[in-house]
Order: C-alpha cells, then structure tokens, then sequence
C-alpha cells in the first residue's frame, strides 16, 4: 500500500516535473519564437472570436510578425491592408486603407502586459458612426438639435489590464472621411491624430496633436486644431487640451433645426487658445473649458440703416466648469446630472452710435440651467442714434427728434432654462432706463427702474407671457406740443370704439404679454408742456398708472401758470384729475383766478370728466349770471345785447347741465368767440369761435335734425328765424309762417 | 353728371316737349341740373378713380375723391416747416411712420381705416387709401328696440365714422329719453372690417317725472312758466316733451333763456328749470316773402311780464304788397291758480288789397282763452266778443259794414306736429273757428260763419329722417246768411294760391269779384325729403277744391292741381317753390276770370318763410 503510494507520488512529481519543463520550453519558444502565438493564423482566429460579440473584424491582408528583444519582451507587427471593422456591436464602421501598429510584449509578468504601443499608422481611414436612431418620445416629439440620441462618444472605454501604463510612441491616425449621423444630417469629418511627443515621456497621460476639419450641412469646420491629453483610460480616464481653429458656420446648426433659418451673416466661429478638459469618473465626467471665441459675422449693411457700421465680429469667452455624464449627450432637456458653471464674457461693443457690455453666466444644476446676465447699452450721442434711425421704420418720433444726449439701458437678470416634466425658459430682467436730452426749447431726463420677465413653454404648446413693469421717473422734462388752434384740433388718437373684432382664438394658448408701467414726475421738477395757447410751459405733474386690461390709475395735475382767460390774464392756481376706473367718473379739480378792477373772480372747476361742474365764486359777491357776464363779456348783463344776453344764456345752460366738456372750457377760455350755443334737446353745446379774421368755426354742433328743430333758430348776432303756429290776428291760417327776424331785448 | 344720366335728361327732355309747354320743360332740367348737384360735375371729379394728389412734397394719396386735410393735420403728416417757434422747431421733422400713423388716424375721421402705403421711384410716400367702410349693419340689447334701429335711415349704409356714431348715440339717447328714460348711458362701437355696429346701453329706469324745481324770477310769482307745460308732473318722462316746453317758453319770448335739467333720484325724475331772465321788452323785425306778397314785412313790439304772472302786450305791424294790419292785444293772466286761462283784449286795423276786392277794416275783440295739454296733444279754445267794421274800398258788398259777433275757436295741436314745426314731418292739427253775430244784435248784416280746418302728415314707417312725408290739409268753410249780398267782400271766400289750390293764382277762384259763401279743399302733398342733397326736398301734390255760391253748399266744377315742387331748408330759412297746372272739372274753356282771362295756366311760385 506504501509502496503504491509513493508509486504514484513519483509518477505525479514526474509528471509536473514534465509539465513545468514543458511549459518552460513552451515559454522560452514563445519568447525566442513569438511568431508561434502572434501569427497571422491565430489573429484571424481572434477576429472570428471577436464576432461572438457582435464586431466584426477583417482586412484584406495582414502580416503579422514577432521578434524576441529581449529575455522577455517581444516586438509585435502588425501590417493590415484594408483593416475594417463592422458589426452590429461595432462602435464605428469602415476601414483603415493601410494600418501598422507595433506593439512591445513584456512577458516578465502574468499575463503579459504591452509595455510599449507604437509606432501606430493608422492611415486612409473612413468610417461611419451613427448611434441608434432616436425613438420619438411619448409625445411624439422630434428631438431637437443636439437632442436625446445624438450622445457624443466622449466617455473613453476602460483599457484592458494588458495595455495599462504602455508606453506610447509614434502615433498617428488618419482619418479622411469620418461620416457622423448626429442629427438629421449627416456631418462629415476628417481628423487627424499625432502623439504630440514621441521623444518625450511615453506614459500616459499621452499628447496628441489633433487637428480635425469637416463639412456641415451649414457650415464647415475648417482646421480645428490642437493638442489634447489622454490622462488615462478607464476608470479616471480624462481627455484635456487647447484647441485653435475655426467653424464656419456650423455652430448655428447646434441651435436651429432648419438650416435654412440660418442668417447669411453669420460667418463662422474662431476658437483662440480654446483650453478643454474632460475628466472621467465612474459615473460622471468633468468638463472644464475656457474658450475664448470670436463670432465673425460681417453684417451686411443694412438698408434702413445706411449710416450703420455694424460690428464685423464680437468676441467672447466661453468658460464652463461642469460635471456631466459619463456618456455625454446634448439631450433636452438636460440631463439632471449636469451640474456645474458656463460663463460667457463677452468683450464690448463700440460703435459710434451704440456701446454694448454682456455678460453671461449660467449655472447648471439638476438640469436646470440658471443664468444671470449683465447688459450695457449706452447711446452716447442720441442725435447719431435718431440720424441712423432716421430712414428706419424705427425712426425717434417728434418732438423728441431734435435731442441730444444720451441714453442708457443696463439690465442685470437671469435666464432659467428649467427641464423637467414642465420644460420653460424663464428670462427675468430688472433693468435701469436713464437719459439725458436736450435741445433748445426741450428737456426729456427720465430714470426708470424695471423688470422684464418672460416665460417659454419650450415643450408643451402652451402660450408664452411675458410682464414689463417699470417706474419712470420724469426728472426734467420739458416737451412742445404740436402747433394747432384748439378750435378745430387735430384728432390724435384713432376712435378707440372702432376697431376690428378680435378674431376667437382659445385664450389658453394665445401669448399673454402684460405691462404695468408707472410714469411720474420726480419731485424736483414737474413735466413742462408748450403749448401755443399757454404763453408759458404748463406745469404739470403726474403720477400714472399703464397696465394691460387695467384702466388707466393715477393722478395729473397742473400747477400755478400764468395764462389768458377771455384775452384776460389769470392764473390758473391749480387743476388736478384722479382717474377713476371710468375716466368719465373721474373727479376733477381747479381753479382759476382772474382779476377785474373790482372783483376777483375764481372759476371753479368741479365735478367728474364726463360731467364737469363750473362754479363761479367772487370778492365780492356777485350773483351767479352775473358773474358769468363779467366773466364772458368784461360787462355787466345790463350792458350785454341780445345776442350777447343769448349766449350768456346758453352758457349758463350748458354750465348748469354740465354739457361743456373738459376740452370746451378749455377751448372757450383761450379762444375768442364770437357766441355761444347750447341745444338742451340734444345736450349738445355749441361755440362759434373767430379763427381768424374774417373766417369762424362752430364748435361741438352736430350736424342732424335737432339743429333745425327750435321754433326759434338763433343765426347770429339779433338774427334768428321765428316760426308761429298760431297767431291771434290770423284766424284760420293754414300755413306755418317763418320769419328771418331781427330782435333786440331792452 | 354722368354721360348716362346726360343722356337719360335729354330723353325725357325730348319727350317733355311733346307733350308739355317748353318753359315747363326746360325749367324742370334747369331744377334738376340746380338741386341734383350735377351741375358742379361732382361726377366727372368722382368718376374718376385713383387720382394721386399731393398733401405736400414727398407725400402723396390716391383717392378716388378729393380729401382735404387741415393746416394743422398737414403739419402733423409733412411737418412743420413754416413756423419759427419752439413748436414748429419741435415738429419740423415727422418721421415716416408717425407721419402714416397721424395720416391714419386723420382718414379714420373720414372712414378709410385701411390705408396701405408704398413708395414711388423718388422715395416719396404713396398712400393708397383704400375703400371706405360703411356700417353693414347696427346690433342692439333688446331693451334699445323701443324705436327699431331699422327705421335710423342714414345709418346703414352711410360711411362708418366717429361722428356717425355719436349721433347714432344721440339719436338713441333721444329715443330713450322719449320713452321714459331720463338719464341713459348709450354707447356705439363698429369694426371697420365688417362694418357692424354694436350699440349698448345703460338704461336706468323708466321714471315718472316728479316735480319741477324752479329758480326765482325777479318780480314773477312762481310757477308763473308752468302754463307752457307741454309734461305733467306725475306722468312718464318725455324729453320731447320738455324740450317742446322750453321752445313756447322762447317764442313767447317770455325770459331770455330757460331750460330744464332733469335730475334721476330714485323717487323719480326731477327737472330743474333754470331761467336768464333778460330784459323784458323785445323789438323785432322781420320778413318773409312769396311771389303772392313779394315781401312780407313784420315790426313788433312786446312786453313779456307785465305784472307778476307774466302777461303780455304785443303790437305787430305786418305789411306786404296784399295786406297790411296793425295789431295789437294783452294775454292777460288774471289767477294765479288757473295759470292756462287767460283773458285776451285785441285790436286789429287791416288793409286788404286783394285782386277781387279791397277793404279797410278795424276789429275789436276780447276772449276767453284756456289753453291744455295732454299726453299727446295740446288744445286751445277760445271765446269772446268781437265788432268789426269794414270798409269795402273795391269789389262786392256794401260799402260799410259793422258786426258784432261772439267768437269762438278751438285749435287741437298734437305735440309731434308742435315739436316739428320747422320740418313738419308727423301729427295733425284741427282748427274750428265759428263767428255769430246777428242784426238783432248791432250788426248791420246776420251771418254765422264756421269753418273747419286741419292738417296731417305721416311719416311713412317712421324713418329717421323721414323717407317720404305724405301731408294732408284740408278746410270747409261756410258763411251761413240770409241777406248774401250784405255780405262784406272780406267775409266772402275765394280759393288759390300756396295757401290751398297752388294750380291758381292767388285768390283767383271762382274767378270773379263775387266770391263764394262755401269753400273747400284738401290737398295731399308727397315730399321726399332725403332724395337729394343739401335738404333739398322735392315733392307731388294734388289739390282739389270747390266753391259754393250759396251758404253750406258746393256747386261745379272741382278745382283740380296737380304739380310738383321743392323745398329746401336752408340755413336762413326755408325756401318753397312749386309748379302746378290748374284744370276744372268743367274743362278748361269754362276756367276764365270775370275779364275773359283764361285761368288755365301754369302757376309758379316761390317763397320764402312758408310751409305746407
């Protein structure tokens, strides 16, 4: 039993006695004859093995070779001719025209590691990428530029252990014809790698030299170039490095879907010194980039604007520091991953007529994407701005056509991109309105404090709102009104009662844009308007109220200015207007203050805009009519003639049922006039005003019926047209009888 | 004119001739030529389409028809190059499109609101203003129907502007204020696009009007004014109503000016009747005129408040070529409490120089008078004594008469007619005058004389303003008496002229200086008064009329006058001319005057001053 035992325990020593000398042997042939291994038998036999995984790998001839140079090291070569690749699993498809890689095998560890890759030719290379085709999502939505499936695939696969800590020398890849199916379009690219350094450190992290340029569908990528820094693959691979170059246009096709939306002008995209830096983690990668950039517009001149030289190109830095999935992807909306900061700065704008500042800088969070933005616009010289505008369709109106100064806008807002179930750009911006004008008669200084917000639906079809509100303050405002006589004043604004119908839409989907904007006087000074009426500017000041659906709010009044009543000076003390949410209800306030010799008169105005209420008030008292005969005529009523008497009848009718309107009293009091009428059938009130010598116009008469209807028809002064009925001295008269009589009261 | 109604004149002109005198006819195409416009060539101007007119240097429109712009809109569209002031330096410059959007606003004033614009080879701006927008159609509330939106002519289809609508908004507040309500709130809207007008009011509430606050007239008792109530206090308010009080309260001329305010509480409508006294003596002349009387003359002197219930004392001298009269007599307001009875003394010394006869005449008279209103129409009676002396200077009668006789009149006058007066168009009236007077009682001759006359217009579907206005008027008269011959010329009655058969000269049925006991006629008269512009209104009438030589009798033949004529209301007054041809019933060989003068003719008249 013993003895069998030690029978077989020599036969097993033996054996692995045997087997470890084989192996040696087997080693040593290997290390002395690698060709044994590395031929081009067993590679075919690995690409067939290769397609168990769904890759597919073949060429067209291949010599494959291997040289012991060392104890343990080897040199490996291999020449392909048409090296391709394809395969449903295949991460590109296409060829390599001729393909070299030499590689150095250390065998002094198990298992053999590759301590050293290159030379590496890679050349005459076409492929194709496309990644799977992107599903249309539940709402049956086509995916935006850039949009979900359209990953780029910048998170490096990790190496296998055998390849880790090579060394890298000599490589170069050549890509002439790389086709992306990235959007809708296919974009092709040709790019070119070169191991930066082949005498240098051939560790990683590995240099290259890359250039790349390409053609878009709008646009081209032309000589996009620099050196990049593979840190390391697989777990903590990164990719760093400085790109120079130029895109030509092909920017634009990131953000518009159709390319045919892209503006002739905008040329292209350079990148200066373009530092970038992917760093990979197990779950996430790391983007850091300052990209300084410069957009090349060369702007044609534009026919509005002739005098116009617009920028030929705007430079800006574009710098982020964000974290992003390992799989990066311009989904929208963001991956909720993406966090992180994109800055952009960009350098000022100065034109003679326009200075601009802006300033960018977004924050990126749970796929949210908050900016905050910094504009500046100055208008230095607000006359070259009105001289640019002058033959635009946005040409500075009168009278604010003759200042000069400037004017500035600086808003400080954010830009929220918000993803999500409920996808919206929300662009919020306060901003700051100040301006210093002048001419020779005019003052137009304002500052005004604001906010603009503005809300997008970028995925559901909803409406868009936006809200201006804003304060303006009138500092020093002195403006000239159109010259007209007030008797027969133009019309300024269209009749708001007639207007189109509103065509029916559905209110929920229509865009909501709502204003609520606050104009007042600073307490400096009131608004000065020159009217030709007034011998000097009439001071007011104002407090209103501007918002969408809402009536006008507010308060104006007028202050103390001197001015003529009926060719008397007065002085108008005060008038003051609260609008109320109807402005016919709307109360109204004033006094004027004529001095005779004898009296001192007030005319008070009370009352609301729809139904003014004259008093008349004197030191000392005078009855009611007259004080209107004083007041009207500079006499007393006992000195008035009939006509005279007549009018100060109507006046005193039309006063006491509240028929004259605002703008009639006015007008009567500025105006010399000649009578005055008032038709209690119609409440119309009427004033026939001398225009100028020889000519007159009646005020307020309606053309109609009523006109003609009063037994006795007033025609001018001691004229009227009398028509009786009954007479007691013709009995039996059948025909009505007028008369154009001339009468006189005594 | 256009060359198709040219010829259209042309033809009837022809056919005219054939079958009428060739004054007639050629007095018919002078009338249209006058008062259809065409004779300016408005036509040609219109007829040519999209004519380009300068507005000012770089500023042009096309337009079918000339539109004028103001100085001060031209300074708004071209800027303000003539000026020196701050606000010409302002406004010398107006940008293009400022410059378009006053020209906008200014053309929406004249109903184009959809103006394009373009620019010509020389940069300057082409305004092509587009068609004009006129109102399609004028939807309401229900409560507004009270007078049917249907029955506002000029409305639909007139040019939509803001001046159409604030009458469209007055006329409803007028028709409201006629129903009841005192104080509604009426406003119009249109879109220009579709030319639909949407009214909407606020009407408050139909309220009764409950009491009248008077202000104090110096030296008159209070509610002296409230005889010229055409309202009842207690009764739905009328704006009409008031309004019809306030004019008697003018033309009696009583104060210088009144007018009421009505003033809704919720109790009810309450008028503030607010008064300027004036003077209270007026002097007055005027005139009319008619190709009968070539002028007619009036000089008159009034007192208005004599005593503390506003009586009055009138003296009127009236004079024309046929008549002349001096007048004189007192309303009397002797109660303080029945304020609508009155007594009235008058004196009258009339000359008649008419072509049957002539007379000298002096009247005296003082009646009763009582004067009311109802809802709708308002009355007036009267009945006093009277003497009248008469000389007949020329024609039939003795050559001195003296009656004494007890007047008595009624007049019945519905408001609607008393409101139009000036442009009669709707209501009626109906007078009844009857004189006694008896040889038994100081009369040199018996007779009793009664007539009844009156008058009706229609306004056919009660347009506003009216489409047609068919007029009737009618008298019978009869001088009843025993001894004919006695009777004075001036009581004798003869027909022609404006007054009732317009085919014959004045007075010059039954064609001698005999005269008739009996009269009668009716004429109906058919105006269309919106059928031509400026208020020029033509129209038909028909008048038929007959005599009897005795007392409440009618003998052959029928007077018979068609014709055809026109008025127009012209600023200083209306002015009536028309032409008829006289026919007889016994044919126009029988139709001569006691001189063997044929009355068959054509009758023209112009006047100014007189009415139907």
């Amino acid at each position: 039993m013993k003895r069998g035992l030690i029978r077989i325990g020599k036969a097993l020593a033996a054996g692995a006695l045997i087997l470890v000398v084989s192996a040696s042997i087997l080693i040593l042939l290997v290390i002395h004859w690698p060709s044994i291994i590395f031929n081009t038998a067993n590679i075919e036999r690995a690409a067939e093995y290769a397609r168990r995984f769904g890759i597919d790998l073949y060429w067209k001839d291949l010599d494959a070779s291997a040289t012991p140079i060392g104890a343990y090291r080897s040199r490996l070569s291999l020449s392909f001719e048409r090296l391709c690749i394809a395969g449903p699993e295949a991460p590109v498809r296409g060829c390599f025209a001729t393909a070299r890689v030499v590689a150095i095998v250390n065998f002094s560890s198990w298992p053999p590691r590759i301590s050293v890759l290159g030379p590496v030719r890679l050349k005459g290379g076409s492929f194709q990428w496309a990644p799977e085709e992107p599903q249309a999502g539940a709402s049956g939505q086509v995916p935006r530029a850039g949009g979900e499936g359209a990953g780029l695939p910048w998170g490096l696969p990790e190496l296998p252990s055998w390849v880790r800590g090579a060394r890298l020398r000599n490589i170069e890849v050549e890509v002439s014809s790389l086709r992306l199916r990235m959007v809708h379009e296919p974009v092709d690219l040709s790019f070119r790698v070169v191991s930066a350094d082949p005498t240098g450190d051939d560790r990683l992290p590995w240099e290259f030299d890359v250039s790349v340029s390409g053609k878009l569908p709008a646009g081209n990528i032309g000589q996009v170039g620099g050196r990049l820094t593979l840190a390391e693959f697989g777990r903590g691979s990164g990719l760093s490095g400085r790109l120079n170059g130029r895109i030509e246009r092909a920017f634009v096709q990131i953000f518009s879907e159709d390319s045919e939306e892209i503006p002739p002008w905008l040329r292209g995209l350079e990148l200066r010194e373009c530092w970038i830096n992917l760093q990979g983690t197990e779950a996430a990668g790391k983007l850091l980039l300052e990209c300084p950039m410069k957009l090349d517009m060369r702007l044609p001149s534009l026919k509005t604007l002739t005098r116009f030289e617009l920028p030929s190109e705007i430079s800006f830095k574009l710098s982020a520091n964000l974290t992003v999935p390992i799989s990066l992807s311009f989904s929208f909306p963001l991956e909720p991953s993406i966090h992180g900061t994109v800055d952009l700065d960009l350098e000022p704008i100065q034109t003679d007529v326009l200075r601009t500042e802006l300033d960018l800088s977004a924050r990126i969070e749970g796929g949210r994407v908050a900016s905050e933005v910094l504009v500046d616009m100055w208008v230095p010289r607000f006359e070259d701005l009105k001289r640019l505008l002058r033959e635009s369709p946005w040409a500075v109106p009168a009278p604010w056509n003759v200042l000069k100064g400037n004017v500035r806008v600086a808003s400080r807002g954010e830009v929220i991109l918000a993803g999500g179930a409920r996808t919206s750009l929300s662009v919020m911006l306060p901003f700051r309105v100040e301006s210093e004008l002048t001419s020779m008669f005019q003052n137009f200084n304002i500052e005004g404090d604001g906010k603009f917000t503005w809300s997008i639906p970028l995925q559901e079809e909803g409406p868009s709102s936006a809200l201006l509100r804003a304060d303006v303050a009138l500092d020093n405002v002195k403006l000239a009104l159109p010259r007209f006589n007030l008797a027969s004043a133009p019309r300024f604004f269209p009749d708001p009662r007639i207007h189109e119908q509103a065509k029916a839409e559905d209110p929920s989907r229509a865009d909501v844009f709502t204003y609520d904007i606050r104009v007042r006087t600073a307490k400096g000074g009131p608004l000065k308007l020159i009217a030709g009426q007034a011998k000097e500017p009439v001071p007011i000041q104002l407090d209103l109220r501007f918002a969408r659906d809402q009536p006008l709010e507010g308060r104006i009044k007028l202050l103390e200015f001197p001015l003529e009543v009926l060719k008397r000076k007065a002085v108008l003390e005060y008038a003051s207007l609260d609008l109320a949410p109807r402005v016919d209800e709307s109360p109204v306030s004033g006094s004027v203050r004529i001095e005779y010799v004898d009296y001192d008169v007030r005319v008070l105005l009370l009352g609301t805009v729809g139904e003014p209420q004259i008093q008349l008030v004197s030191e000392p008292p005078l009855p009611e009519a007259d004080l209107l005969s004083v007041l009207l005529y500079g006499r007393p009523r006992e000195e008035l003639d009939p006509e005279q008497e007549s009018s100060l009848v109507s006046a005193r009718a039309a006063i006491a049922e509240r028929a004259i309107g605002l703008f009639s009293i006015y007008v009567l009091a500025s105006t010399p006039f000649e009578s005055v009428g008032y038709n209690p059938e119609t409440g119309t009130f009427s004033a026939k005003v001398r225009l100028a010598e020889g000519t007159s116009l009646t005020l307020g008469t309606e053309t109609g019926e009523a006109g003609v209807l009063g037994f006795r028809k007033r025609l001018g002064s001691n004229w009227a047209i009398r028509t009786e009925l009954l007479s007691p001295f013709e009995r039996g008269r059948q025909t009505i009888s007028t008369f154009l009589e001339w009468s006189k009261r005594y | 004119m256009r060359a198709s109604a040219r010829v259209m004149l042309y033809l009837w002109y022809r056919e005219c001739l054939r079958h009428a005198k060739g004054h007639f006819c050629r007095v018919s195409v002078l009338f249209c030529l006058v008062f259809s416009g065409c004779a300016t060539g408005k036509g040609d101007v219109a007829a040519q389409e999209g004519v380009l007119r300068e507005i000012c240097p770089g500023f042009l429109i096309r337009a079918e028809r000339d539109i004028s712009f103001s100085a001060a809109e031209k300074r708004l569209i071209c800027g303000d190059r003539e000026g020196k002031g701050p606000q010409s330096i302002a406004w010398r410059e107006i940008p293009d499109w400022q410059a378009k959007y006053h020209f906008k606003t200014f053309l929406e004033e004249r109903g184009y609101f959809f103006p394009e614009f373009r620019e010509d080879s020389s940069g300057r701006i082409v305004a092509e203003i587009g068609p004009r927008s006129e109102v399609t159609a004028v939807v309401t509330q229900q409560q507004l129907l009270i007078e049917p939106i249907e029955k506002r002519r000029l409305i639909v289809g007139s040019v939509l502007t803001p001046t159409l609508l604030n009458r469209l908004e007055k006329t409803t507040v007028d028709s409201l204020q006629e129903s009841g309500y005192a104080c509604p709130e009426v406003t119009a809207e249109a879109d220009p696009r579709t030319g639909i007008v949407r009214l909407d009011a606020r009407l408050g509430q139909r309220q009764n009007i409950v009491a009248v606050e008077e202000s104090e007239i110096e030296s008159l008792e209070e509610g002296s004014l409230r005889r010229y109530d055409a309202f009842k206090i207690g009764e739905t308010y009328d704006g009409r109503l008031v309004t019809l009080t306030e004019r008697r309260i003018m033309n009696d001329e009583v104060v210088q000016g009144a007018y009421f305010i009505p003033r809704c509480e919720p109790q009810g409508v309450v008028l503030r009747q607010e008064v300027t006294v004036g003077p209270p003596r007026v002097i007055s002349v005027g005139f009319g005129a008619n190709t009968e009387g070539i002028v007619q003359g009036r000089v008159s002197w009034r007192s208005t408040r004599v005593g503390q219930r506003a009586s009055l004392i009138d003296v009127t001298l009236l004079a024309s070529t046929r008549e002349q009269s001096l007048n004189a007599w007192l309303e009397w307001y002797y109660t303080s409490t029945q304020r609508w009875h009155f007594l009235r003394p008058f004196a009258q010394l009339r000359h008649q120089n008419e072509r049957p006869f002539e007379s000298l005449s002096v009247r005296t008279e003082a009646a009763f008078v009582t004067r009311g209103d109802s809802r709708r129409l308002g009355f007036s009676a009267s009945i006093g004594p009277a003497w009248n002396g008469v000389r007949t200077l020329r024609g039939t009668g003795p050559p001195d008469s003296s009656i004494v006789s007890l007047n008595a009149a009624l007049d019945v006058i519905s408001h609607a007619f008393e409101f139009y007066t000036t442009s009669p168009r709707t209501g009626f009236r109906i007078g009844l005058a009857a004189d006694f007077s008896s040889r038994a009682l100081l009369s040199s001759v018996t007779l009793q004389s009664l007539a009844l006359n009156g008058q009706a217009l229609w306004n056919f579907r009660g347009y506003l303003p009216p489409l047609w206005v068919l007029g009737f008027r009618w008298s019978l008269a009869s001088t009843l008496t025993p001894e004919p011959e006695n009777i004075p010329a001036a009581y004798r009655r003869f027909l022609g002229g404006t007054a009732d058969i317009r085919g014959f000269g004045r007075k010059e049925l039954p064609g001698n200086d005999i005269g008739a006991l009996t009269s009668f006629y009716a004429d109906v008269e058919l105006r269309f008064p919106s059928l031509l512009p400026a208020g020029v209104q033509p129209f038909l009438f028909f008048d038929v009329g007959a005599l009897g030589s005795e007392s409440a009798s009618l003998d052959a033949p029928i007077y018979l006058s068609p014709g055809v004529g026109a008025r127009w209301e012209s600023p200083i007054g209306i002015f009536r001319g028309t032409a008829s041809h006289g026919y007889s019933t016994s044919g126009g060989e029988g139709l001569v005057n006691s001189e063997g003068e044929s009355l068959y003719h054509w009758q023209f008249y112009l006047s100014f001053g007189e009415e139907f």
